[in-house]
């Protein structure tokens, strides 16, 4: 396993853990934050997902869901930005 | 001038693969009602230890401010707190006078409290989390089902939406959109209180109803349950309408524990 897999594998643990123990915005940083350091950090729409299915109480969808959204959002513009930037070449 | 190193295609037919994968998985979750009680249930199960283990730590941790404070200062406030604690048990003299009262009350009418409540420690509140929800700590091992009031002292808080084994949802109350049946106690006037979210509410009234800042709202029930009091009062000249905006009395983000009253079949 290289590296990079194992600090992925990490990093993927410590937001998990965030999800559980600190406020929901941090979390949500944490996943945007690693949505550009990371290629392809597709956890951060499962770690979104996750907040949403824990703490959400509401019973229509966009609603219940919006973290969720709102993340693969942000998970969409990122891929998109990567591609033009040339950081990431 | 430089171009986009080009993906090489069997790491985007396994991305594509790992995106199809998890967008059945979530779609199954969200509209599958088995696959999303499941998936529930093992997430709750998963966060519970850390919920506990937060808890247990928060309240731990709150004794290592006293080491960085000097001796003088700590006598200060344990002699504050001694005559604040000195007033407090007089008032609970007369508190528990009126309670006694109110019970005798009670039983000459044939109404005696029927609450059968149990204490349930908060694992999780806003604004840890993003919505208007508490986590607490117990669940379908208790005997809860699901719709059993939660309150804290005398204050209505939420009901419990959502049950699993050790632990269970409560919506609060002032989640926004949520519609809750009260009165204005100093005038008898019935009215329904719209969440808005952060422990607020709203009511729309007539003009000429006589209500005042400071007024209390309360749900019915024996013993009636404090809801909010009303903090600001919106009237423009031409509407027919005022709007009434109120909060709960208390401080939902310092809540540590609820009371949960149990259902009569459980």
């Amino acid at each position: 396993m290289n590296k990079k897999a194992l600090l992925r594998i990490v990093v993927g643990l410590v937001a998990l853990l965030s999800v559980f123990v600190l406020p929901w915005w941090f979390s949500f940083i944490l996943g945007i934050l690693f949505l550009f350091l990371f290629e392809f950090y597709i956890e951060a729409v499962l770690f979104a997902w996750m907040m949403d299915t824990l703490y959400s109480n509401q019973s229509w969808f966009l609603g219940a869901y919006l973290l969720t959204m709102s993340m693969v959002a942000i998970f969409v513009l990122a891929e998109f930005l990567k591609k033009r930037i040339v950081y990431y070449d | 001038m430089n171009y986009p190193r080009p993906i090489r295609k069997k790491t985007k037919k396994s991305r594509l693969v790992t995106l199809i994968l998890l967008f059945v998985f979530v779609g199954l979750a969200v509209f599958s009602g088995k696959v999303g009680e499941v998936s529930k249930n093992i997430l709750n199960s998963v966060a519970l230890p850390f919920w506990e283990a937060k808890v247990s730590t928060a309240d731990r941790s709150s004794y290592l401010g006293a080491l960085f404070r000097s001796r003088i200062s700590q006598a200060d406030e344990i002699k504050r707190l001694k005559e604040e604690l000195l007033l407090a048990q007089l008032n609970l003299k007369g508190l528990e006078f009126i309670a006694e009262e109110n019970r005798n009350l009670k039983t000459l009418l044939n109404r005696e409290d029927l609450q059968d409540t149990v204490s349930a420690s908060v694992l999780a509140r806003p604004p840890q989390i993003p919505y208007d929800t508490f986590i607490i700590d117990i669940g379908k091992r208790h005997g809860l089902a699901g719709g059993e009031k939660v309150f804290f002292e005398n204050v209505l808080i939420g009901v419990v939406e959502e049950v699993f084994n050790k632990n269970s949802k409560v919506r609060i109350l002032s989640s926004s959109g949520v519609e809750t049946g009260a009165f204005i106690e100093r005038v008898n006037l019935p009215v329904v209180a719209v969440g808005r979210g952060g422990g607020n509410f709203e009511i729309n009234l007539p003009q000429e109803s006589e209500v005042e800042i400071g007024d209390f709202l309360v749900v019915p029930g024996s013993p009636q349950k404090l809801l909010g009091q009303i903090e600001e009062i919106e009237q423009t000249q031409a509407g027919a309408f005022k709007r009434v905006l109120l909060r709960f009395p208390i401080n939902l983000s310092e809540i540590r524990w609820v009371a949960v009253e149990m259902l009569a079949d459980n």
